[in-house]
């Protein structure tokens, strides 16, 4: 349990470190060509080895974490912004209200989310901020729907009837009791929402929708290296690497966060 | 024969059970009865194998001279429900909703006797015909949920019992139902044993119900049974001290407040209807409407005590939350100090109707601290400046010190939940306070304890209560005046003396009738 959250935390931290860090400091400068030196192995200089460019990979990886981290972050801050109060809503209200809300979600779920994201960058052209787009629009349905049917039961507890006696009125009680009480279920769907949103985010840039050239981005990295995985693998190793370990540390922080910040989990824990 | 011989069971380090002999010979009822965490439910899982991981054993459980506890788990799933039968106190969960009644009575016979589909059938059809589902109400392809509770717990029962098993376990068996189902289910199950022979493990708290069905009685205390022996006998002599505390407990009537009611009336119930519309049965239709409360009127006095019985599914609870001014009426009005109750009433006056749940465990938001949540109604008045004094005022009053503000309310008992709940009540100085099922779920002992609290608030702020339960026994020792409800109307009021002893209308009779007693002379 415990050995979970810390080792989450580990990961998500040095995923966060090493971008922020790219900022004022990288080995090498990624927009540095040096032909050279290209498809070096992991070496005492380069410890990530270089690319097709001679690029510094180690460089690369942060700066990639910069963009993957960026939009996976904004995409489930989309998501959670215009989906939670959504779902609450419709949990709240029930009738009408409840049928637009759920209907809109199923319209945006009727489309395979990467045809869309495709869609939206070919009209708006490739980039970073379009591929943020198309990933968060596709997060709002998931969290509002999660959160409707997670707060559908909480409605129907005395807590909230004492509430009511209380005076409050649904969106007060919305906001005090139930999201608190959806707040453990929404960090782990947060979670698988922002490894889903790093995967995302290097889909596009596979496909060449996401960050342009010359912003290295982890999906740009794997897909530029895919015709040379049998010279150089490292080359598409590592940034392969530094998805699935921020994927999974995320994931772990999202359910070791859950564990801690729930009273009565806490008790049984400690 | 199933017998249980110097059972001790050690979890995380704890002995919860200490050397328990329980014999449990064919053709008899033993109650086990206690207080809650006294290792009534524990025994009963130890005797058919379910312990939770971590549980050391010592002692035995043996059936046909084999000590169960040393046998694999894969022997014991052969044993389990085959020999040893077991059904739960809440019906509502007991059963797959996803699976007709007949398919899972017949399951059991499927898997544990290899019978075919056909003959499974046509055994479950039996055996729920024996307990009290026959043609043509009850066809093997109904599901769950077109069952009420009681009828649920039949079901449950009926798959208990069939594989006729040696032992039938019943945990709390008829405590989530209303007396007259709770009557029935217990002539059942007496049938049960008298006809198949089978041995009855039934627990409860009920000293009542324990009188009225079994043939000997366990008293378990801490781990432990103080004292076992033939039911006359122990009620009788009552020899142990923890079984002449329980018994003062459950006879327990609180210090009357017969303080005489003022003229005026806190509340006003005229003509009230509340309707549901229901799903249409076929698509063209009309929605069939369903009148939960039908043209009741009633008043309640300044101060006064009434109490509100009926079956469920009678309105009773509809009626609350309209009351409330949590639901809107069709037809009626409902005044409370004069002025109209809607769900859009002004806080001024929302503050003087307050209300205690039954549930001690939802009535909480978990996440909150006790503190904020005692202090939840002053939303209604504006929160004073000395609002945390208020609240440990307030606490203080029902027993609780003030150094449990800061904590969450898992950390409390369900008594002390309920206490905390009555302080939330309190906490505006309502005029009128509504106690739903107030005190059901908790123990004998702790119930006294409330009720003397309830009685004591009630005397020292001159409140009116509203007091709505199915159990005649505890309205009979806190209100002044009963109303008994049927089917959406009030069928009979009057006095608590005049109506429970000399009940006129067939439901109040009937309620009076189905409420479990122990027989005067035994305690005298």
């Amino acid at each position: 349990m415990r050995a979970g959250l810390v080792l989450g935390a580990v990961l998500t931290s040095v995923a966060v470190a090493a971008a922020l860090l790219s900022f004022v400091w990288t080995p090498f400068d990624v927009t540095g060509v040096s032909i050279a030196d290209k498809l070096r192995p992991p070496s005492a200089a380069h410890p990530f080895g270089t690319d097709h460019f001679g690029r510094d990979m180690l460089s690369m990886v942060m700066v990639g974490a910069r963009t993957s981290l960026a939009v996976a972050l904004v995409a489930v801050g989309i998501g959670v912004g215009a989906g939670v109060p959504l779902g609450l809503l419709a949990a709240a209200r029930g009738g009408w209200a409840d049928e637009v809300v759920m209907r809109g979600n199923d319209l945006v779920f009727a489309f395979p989310s990467l045809v869309i994201a495709i869609l939206i960058t070919a009209a708006f052209g490739p980039s970073a901020v379009n591929a943020i787009l198309a990933i968060g629009i596709f997060n709002i349905p998931v969290f509002a729907r999660v959160t409707r049917a997670a707060a559908l039961p909480i409605w129907t507890l005395d807590y909230i009837r004492a509430a009511q006696v209380a005076g409050k009125g649904r969106a007060r009680i919305s906001v005090e009791h139930v999201l608190p009480n959806l707040a453990s279920l929404l960090i782990v769907q947060g979670t698988i929402q922002f490894s889903l949103g790093i995967l995302a985010e290097a889909g596009l840039s596979y496909v060449g929708l996401g960050a342009q050239p010359p912003t290295p981005s982890w999906g740009r990295m794997l897909a530029e290296a895919q015709t040379m995985v049998t010279l150089a693998p490292h080359v598409a190793i590592v940034p392969g690497i530094a998805i699935v370990l921020t994927v999974l540390g995320l994931n772990l922080l999202g359910d070791g966060f859950r564990d801690a910040l729930d009273p009565r989990l806490k008790a049984r824990l400690a | 024969m199933i017998g249980v011989h110097g059972l001790s069971v050690r979890l995380h380090g704890r002995e919860v059970l200490s050397g328990i002999d329980l014999p449990l010979p064919p053709g008899t009822i033993t109650g086990l009865v206690g207080e809650s965490g006294s290792g009534k439910s524990m025994t009963a899982l130890a005797v058919i194998g379910l312990l939770p991981d971590g549980a050391r054993t010592a002692g035995a459980v043996t059936l046909d001279g084999q000590n169960l506890l040393d046998l694999p788990e894969t022997t014991l799933n052969g044993l389990r429900g085959r020999r040893i039968g077991m059904i739960f106190q809440e019906p509502m969960t007991a059963l797959n909703p996803l699976m007709t009644i007949g398919d899972q009575v017949a399951e059991v016979l499927v898997r544990h006797q290899g019978m075919d589909r056909a003959q499974a059938a046509a055994r479950a059809r039996e055996r729920l015909d024996r307990v009290g589902l026959p043609l043509p109400r009850f066809p093997l392809g109904l599901y769950p949920h077109q069952l009420s509770g009681g009828q649920r717990q039949r079901v449950a029962i009926a798959m208990a019992i069939a594989l006729a098993p040696d032992l039938l376990i019943a945990d709390e068996p008829t405590t989530a139902l209303d007396v007259t189902t709770q009557a029935q289910i217990l002539d059942l199950l007496r049938g049960l044993v008298r006809d198949e022979g089978m041995a009855l493990l039934l627990i409860t708290h009920d000293l009542a119900v324990v009188a009225g069905i079994a043939d000997r009685v366990a008293v378990m205390q801490a781990g432990r049974i103080v004292e076992h022996g033939p039911t006359e006998a122990l009620f009788r002599t009552r020899a142990h001290p923890y079984t002449r505390a329980l018994f003062a407990a459950a006879a327990h009537s609180p210090n009357p407040a017969r303080t005489a009611p003022a003229g005026t009336a806190i509340l006003r119930v005229t003509d009230a209807v509340r309707e549901y519309t229901l799903p249409r049965p076929t698509p063209l239709a009309p929605h069939p409407v369903l009148r939960a409360v039908d043209g009741v009127s009633l008043t309640i006095a300044d101060g006064e005590s009434v109490g509100l019985v009926g079956e469920s599914g009678c309105g009773k609870s509809t009626l609350t939350r309209a009351i409330l001014g949590l639901d809107r009426l069709q037809g009626g009005r409902i005044e409370l100090d004069g002025e109209a109750v809607t769900d859009r009433m002004p806080a001024r006056l929302r503050a003087k109707v307050q209300v205690v749940f039954q549930d001690p465990y939802g009535s909480f938001d978990p996440r909150w601290r006790v503190d904020r949540l005692v202090a939840e109604p002053f939303h209604l008045t504006g929160r004073p400046r000395d609002w945390r004094d208020r609240v440990a005022e307030a606490l203080a009053q029902v027993g609780i010190p003030p150094d449990a503000m800061r904590r969450h309310i898992h950390e409390f008992s369900g008594g002390q939940r309920q206490r905390i709940a009555i302080a939330r009540a309190l906490i505006v100085r309502p005029r009128l306070v509504v106690l739903d099922e107030a005190v059901s779920a908790l123990d004998v002992q702790v119930r006294a304890q409330v009720l003397d609290l309830l009685a004591d608030l009630r005397r020292r702020h001159g409140l009116a209560w509203l007091f709505i339960s199915h159990d005649l026994s505890v309205v009979r020792a806190i209100s002044d005046r009963v109303l008994v409800m049927d089917q959406g109307r009030i069928v009979e009021d009057g006095t608590t003396e005049q109506v429970l002893s000399a009940p006129r209308h067939g439901v109040t009779r009937r309620l009076v009738a189905a409420t479990p007693v122990i027989p005067a002379g035994w305690i005298a």
